[in-house]
């Protein structure tokens, strides 16, 4: 056992606002847009992929200039710290300390959101097959490319649930192997650590949220109008 | 055996497989049939092209005018060709790529049918966007996309 396990540990802020609400917004809002889909309801499903798209785009600028553990600088790392990562995971207790994302997760979240970027782009473009229902940027583009779009729209929902179920497993593993509680971190921001290992953790201004939050809004609603002004 | 004879020969075993999937070639496509499924393909996405051109003009606040009456008539050019588009033979047992369902010609009334809707609704676009009525089109122009989506759901595969 390391040091860090047998230090008593406190509960420590960890995960800010803007993270937790925007983690929880998009399962339930990409369950919308799958269900959207089936149902044909394209009006709803063109609405649910805006707010996605909205999130992602936030979770970007929240990415440079949020919180610490929201930062890209702060949870993506190259190859050898995060094999290095994998490795410690093979002794059952004891890997390296993690207050926000781990290196592995790290790329997890990457993953992530760039296959949420492509699904919701290639559905900006994309075109059914009746000619009647578009995303707001196809007008740019012809029949046989907003077709191709729209397959490729369906091929990477396909990627993007299996993200999704690596996603699940890894946080299961986390619960159930390593009795790490994940998921009520998510939920309530806080993390059991040792004494002042959040310490040196910055948390943004919810102003700073807010305007990130706007200017992803404007962006997107300016998108839905097919960028026409 | 040992445990990396038994992996090798199964690793062997694999690769024969796969290979043996990969070089089966299907019979050959008859060329009137390939004829027939790109006329069809070729003249559909033209049709989708025309609905695309004026989805896309009314969608941005436009109205009728000489482009979208051009289009008009190519969807109604089109649509009256369809029932040469689907020769017996040219279904999913051609072997080909094809989309086209096996109840098409299964069910011959039924996609008559359809198909005779799409014939008459560009029709009366057609003879909406001649007359110049611009309000009548934009309604029409739903009628005529909806009888696309009213076959497709039927007869055309969906991948997925």
């Amino acid at each position: 056992m390391s040091a860090h396990d047998a230090a008593p540990l406190a509960s420590q802020r960890v995960w800010d606002l803007p993270i937790r609400l925007g983690h929880w917004l998009l399962p339930v809002l990409v369950g919308a847009s799958w269900a959207t889909a089936e149902w044909g309801l394209l009006d709803w499903h063109r609405r649910s992929g805006y707010a996605i798209l909205t999130v992602v785009l936030f979770r970007l600028f929240w990415g440079f200039v949020g919180s610490t553990p929201a930062r890209f600088s702060d949870f993506v790392h190259g190859p050898a710290v995060v094999l290095s990562y994998a490795r410690s995971l093979r002794v059952r207790a004891g890997h390296a300390l993690v207050i926000g994302h781990n290196p592995m997760g790290g790329w997890s979240v990457l993953a992530l959101l760039t296959a949420l970027l492509v699904q919701t782009t290639t559905g900006l473009f994309s075109v059914d097959t009746d000619g009647l229902e578009s995303g707001p940027l196809s007008y740019l583009i012809s029949f046989r490319s907003g077709r191709l779009l729209a397959e490729i729209h369906e091929i990477s929902f396909n990627v993007l649930m299996g993200l999704v179920l690596l996603h699940l497993a890894a946080v299961a593993y986390y619960t159930l192997v390593r009795h790490e509680a994940l998921v009520p971190a998510m939920l309530n921001g806080r993390k059991p650590l040792p004494a002042d290992a959040a310490r040196d953790l910055r948390f943004a201004s919810p102003w700073r949220a807010v305007l990130g939050i706007a200017v992803a809004m404007l962006l997107v609603w300016l998108i839905s109008r097919g960028l026409r002004f | 055996m040992s445990r990396r004879t038994i992996s090798l020969a199964l690793a062997g075993a694999c690769v024969i497989a796969l290979t043996a999937a990969c070089g089966q070639k299907s019979a050959p496509v008859d060329p009137a049939v390939k004829a027939a499924q790109k006329a069809r393909h070729d003249g559909f996405e033209a049709m989708g092209d025309a609905l695309k051109s004026i989805m896309d003009t009314l969608k941005a606040g436009g109205a009728l005018d000489a482009t979208l009456t051009q289009a008009a008539h190519d969807i109604d050019a089109n649509a009256a060709q369809i029932a040469d588009w689907f020769p017996a033979g040219s279904g999913p047992e051609s072997g080909a790529k094809t989309e086209a369902k096996a109840e098409i010609w299964q069910q011959p009334e039924v996609f008559a049918e359809k198909r005779e809707k799409l014939v008459t609704e560009a029709g009366k676009l057609v003879a909406l966007a001649d007359a110049g009525d611009a309000a009548g089109f934009a309604e029409q122009v739903k009628a005529v996309g909806g009888s696309c989506k009213g076959c497709h759901d039927s007869f055309r595969e969906k991948k997925d």
